[in-house]
């Protein structure tokens, strides 16, 4: 579970987060949207230790990241919107070097993950060969490793073909059916209406709405509308 | 791709430090392996480059210090070891600054501007072990310029002493032990300053290096120009050490180093001296500690305040720039009113671009501003030297050291422009201009931005030695040829052999074409001042006195523009063939 309480982060003067509560349960898949600097991935990276909130407190499996940040980091795994490679390291090593840090003794996880991604064709090349979609299957593959109780995604459809966006949405769907709290920002909305448990919104730093599709649905009086309709309606109304 | 997860979750856990420490180990152990592996398979030319470099550089300042401490023994007798410790104190002093300097810049970019730190910092690893991997890096980086300038004098120092082995023995350990206490210390500032002073981080630095400048302007003011006695005397030489005799301070690890080091040298007529051998095993001691004192405090400071000033410096506010053109980039437009409108607007974007990336300048001034230091100073040679024709000589060999400074710059920063250019060329490439524009602004970018610094400093130089007006000209001349043609160079093969997939201008300049470059360049440089240098030199013996049988100064003094005229031809060859080759590769290059 991720809890945000009370939260706020400023840039300088300037608000990116402002008094956030949240709550993620165990199997939600929580899909978090909106307009650009609207404070989404300032969200993302207080959960996983990167910021450090000004105020409030942010819990990931009852840790607080800022106080206890081994325990809370060693339950999630961060897949960010430009994941990071090493590119001297093979997709083999890269995957060993995750195992070894979270401790997974042996490598038979990673001849798991190496099979699970379809990585084998080009896991033993060195990673600044591949292109974004084999940088990307290998992130993931890293990001499952540990079997995180948390999975944190920025933006993970950015440059994707339609096919590994397909394969992307059916593994993150597949991870919140087994339990998994999976806590994913897009500004594809239509991957949001399709796979999102519910649905969060934020704008200028502060929570527009939480809920369901069906609930957002409600709140906009849009019965017949998209989510992409209902989205543009709120985003324009308290637009900053 | 992904099937439904069928097994077990893994046994995870969180690792203890000697666990942690084992996996960075391997980390850093298996990317060194793949890079000098394939260094050795495809750089191969880089690699022997740098590598004989290197020994030459080892070898070249061994003889030098070798020289010189045997001058010592010479002409200073019974006052060499009081004279050694001195030289020996301000040495290491100086080069303990530096590592405190460099380590400090090092660590600030390893840690707080990189990548993989933003990624290792999302993983359960503790904020002390990613420091101390860093940190590594760091002494790594800083510790291997540091013992390169620095064995070949504590060598050549045994050689003359006469040292037996357990000496050289203790070199090493004692330069390693030293190398980690101000690179320990200026790790500590570092962490502290950007977690305490993160907007003031800026400011912070430049106060520190200007104080630094300040301080080595100060000493070499009162060297060579408030001095009581003559230059090269032995009163002058007294002088210079009483006033430098601060960095013989008994709490600076520099004279730990030194005391260490000469202890370990001193022999009783021929015999190992054992009540000194102890005393530098206690220096060697005394380093250890606190070598490893620093680093454990470092690494609690790391452990503290590392993710929390990480946060902070990535949540500092961005600063506005204005809008329009600013004073300094109006200048320029003004000064360009003349050049065609889109070679105008290149050349602004370029400066714009170098000004507001402080790392490309800074070491440009950096250079210039020591070689302009050391000009400054020049004027010493022209009072001392016992033969008038050696004058004639430094100002050619000035002429090398900017020649081969810009040619440092050229490779480092306009090589690589073209590169740059090429992965972002969806804004050039569509823009209205022939292709050849792009490399047209860029070749006068280098060629303006180099000759201004360089003709100022070739005109300091020349007017402090106080030669003669066709000399200076001569020397202006070559100048001019050698930016023209540095820049024609670094554009020709920038368009030529560019680098598509780097995205640093370092990356790009240590690869097969920027090396290329260098080489290149270095040749170039050598051919101009040498059929420029020839004649001039020749003219200037033949008017002291010498080969007067042979050659009359009307004869050398035509030779001299000869001399000018065969350069001024062989660079506009050069200009032209580079920039040709570098625009046909570029007109037909697929982007």
């Amino acid at each position: 579970m991720i809890e945000y309480i009370g939260v706020s982060r400023s840039y300088g003067n300037r608000v990116a987060v402002d008094g956030l509560d949240l709550k993620i349960p165990p199997g939600e898949l929580f899909a978090f949207l909106g307009p650009n600097g609207a404070g989404k991935t300032t969200t993302m990276k207080m959960a996983v230790g990167l910021l450090r909130p000004n105020e409030g407190v942010v819990r990931v499996c009852g840790h607080d990241v800022a106080k206890e940040p081994r325990a809370a980091k060693s339950k999630l795994s961060y897949v960010p919107d430009e994941p990071h490679l090493y590119d001297k390291l093979t997709g083999r090593e890269f995957l060993q070097f995750i195992s070894e840090m979270y401790g997974i003794r042996g490598t038979q996880e990673t001849e798991k993950q190496i099979e699970r991604f379809g990585l084998a064709r080009f896991v033993d090349e060195l990673t600044e060969t591949y292109s974004h979609g084999m940088k990307q299957r290998l992130v993931f593959a890293s990001a499952f490793l540990h079997h995180p109780e948390i999975l944190v995604v920025d933006e993970p459809m950015v440059g994707l073909d339609p096919k590994s966006i397909r394969l992307v949405k059916d593994l993150l769907r597949e991870q919140a059916d087994a339990g998994t709290t999976v806590f994913m920002s897009t500004h594809t909305l239509a991957v949001a209406e399709e796979i999102g448990d519910r649905i969060g919104i934020i704008l200028g730093g502060k929570i527009q709405f939480v809920g369901t599709l069906a609930a957002l649905k409600e709140e906009c009086r849009l019965q017949h509308s998209s989510l992409e309709e209902m989205f543009l309606e709120m985003t324009q109304q308290k637009e900053y | 791709m992904p099937q439904k997860p069928s097994y077990p979750n893994p046994d995870t856990r969180l690792l203890d430090i000697a666990a942690e420490s084992r996996v960075y180990r391997r980390l850093q152990t298996t990317i060194l392996k793949t890079t000098v592996k394939e260094l050795l398979a495809t750089s191969r030319l880089r690699a022997t480059l740098a590598a004989s470099m290197s020994l030459v550089i080892w070898i070249a300042l061994f003889f030098i210090m070798l020289e010189g401490f045997m001058f010592l023994q010479r002409e200073a007798g019974a006052f060499t070891e009081e004279t050694v410790e001195k030289v020996l104190n301000i040495f290491y002093a100086s080069l303990m600054v530096m590592l405190f300097f460099s380590s400090a810049i090092l660590l600030y970019g390893g840690i707080y501007q990189s990548q993989e730190i933003r990624f290792l910092i999302t993983t359960p690893s503790s904020a002390a072990r990613i420091f101390q991997y860093k940190f590594s890096e760091a002494v790594f980086l800083s510790g291997w310029g540091f013992i390169l300038i620095g064995s070949p004098m504590l060598v050549a120092y045994g050689i003359v002493v006469d040292a037996n082995w357990h000496y050289y023995l203790l070199l090493m350990p004692l330069m390693v032990a030293f190398t980690y206490v101000p690179t320990g210390l200026g790790a500590i500032t570092c962490l502290l300053v950007v977690h305490f002073l993160t907007r003031m981080r800026r400011p912070i630095v430049a106060a520190a290096v200007t104080a630094v400048l300040s301080l080595i302007a100060w000493s070499l003011w009162a060297i060579f120009f408030s001095r009581q006695h003559e230059l090269l005397t032995p009163e002058w030489f007294e002088e210079t050490m009483i006033r430098l005799s601060v960095a013989e301070n008994r709490l600076f690890p520099s004279w730990w180093l030194c005391s260490g080091l000469l202890e370990a040298a001193r022999r009783e007529t021929g015999r190992l001296d054992y009540q000194a051998w102890a005393q530098a095993v206690l220096f060697l001691a005394l380093l250890v500690a606190n070598a490893m004192f620093l680093q454990m405090i470092a690494c609690s400071v790391a452990n503290k305040f590392l993710f929390n000033s990480y946060s902070r410096l990535q949540t500092v506010g961005r600063r506005r720039r204005a809008k329009g053109l600013s004073w300094i980039d109006a200048t320029v437009s003004h000064l360009l009113i003349n050049t065609p409108t889109a070679i105008r607007l290149l050349l602004i974007k370029d400066f714009r671009v170098v000004r507001r990336d402080p790392l490309q300048w800074a070491q440009f001034l950096i250079f210039f501003g020591l070689v302009g230091l050391y000009f400054l100073n020049i004027k010493s040679i022209q009072d001392a030297a016992p033969f008038a024709g050696w004058v004639n000589l430094v100002s050619f060999l000035n002429l090398l050291v900017v020649g081969l400074i810009l040619s440092t710059f050229t490779t480092r920063f306009i090589f690589p422009m073209i590169s740059l250019e090429g992965q972002k060329f969806w804004i050039l490439g569509l823009l209205p201009i022939e292709r050849e524009t792009i490399l047209r602004g860029k070749f006068l970018f280098a060629a303006i931005g180099t000759l201004i610094p360089s003709s100022l400093l070739i005109l300091l130089s020349d007017s402090l030695l106080q030669l003669p007006a066709v000399i200076i000209i001569v020397h202006e001349v070559a100048c001019l040829l050698l930016c023209t043609g540095l820049a024609a160079i670094a554009v020709g093969l920038g368009g030529c052999i560019p680098n598509m997939r780097a995205i640093s201008p370092a990356k790009i300049a240590s690869g097969f074409g920027g090396t290329l470059n260098l080489v290149l360049s270095a040749v170039y440089i050598i051919l101009i001042v040498g059929i420029t240098a020839g004649p001039c030199h020749l003219n200037a013996l033949v008017k002291l006195g010498h080969f007067s049988s042979l050659f009359s100064t009307e004869t050398t003094f035509y030779g001299m523009l000869l001399g000018a005229g065969i350069a001024s031809v062989f660079a506009i060859c050069v200009i032209y063939f580079m920039l040709r080759l570098g625009f046909r590769a570029f007109r037909e290059m697929e982007f």
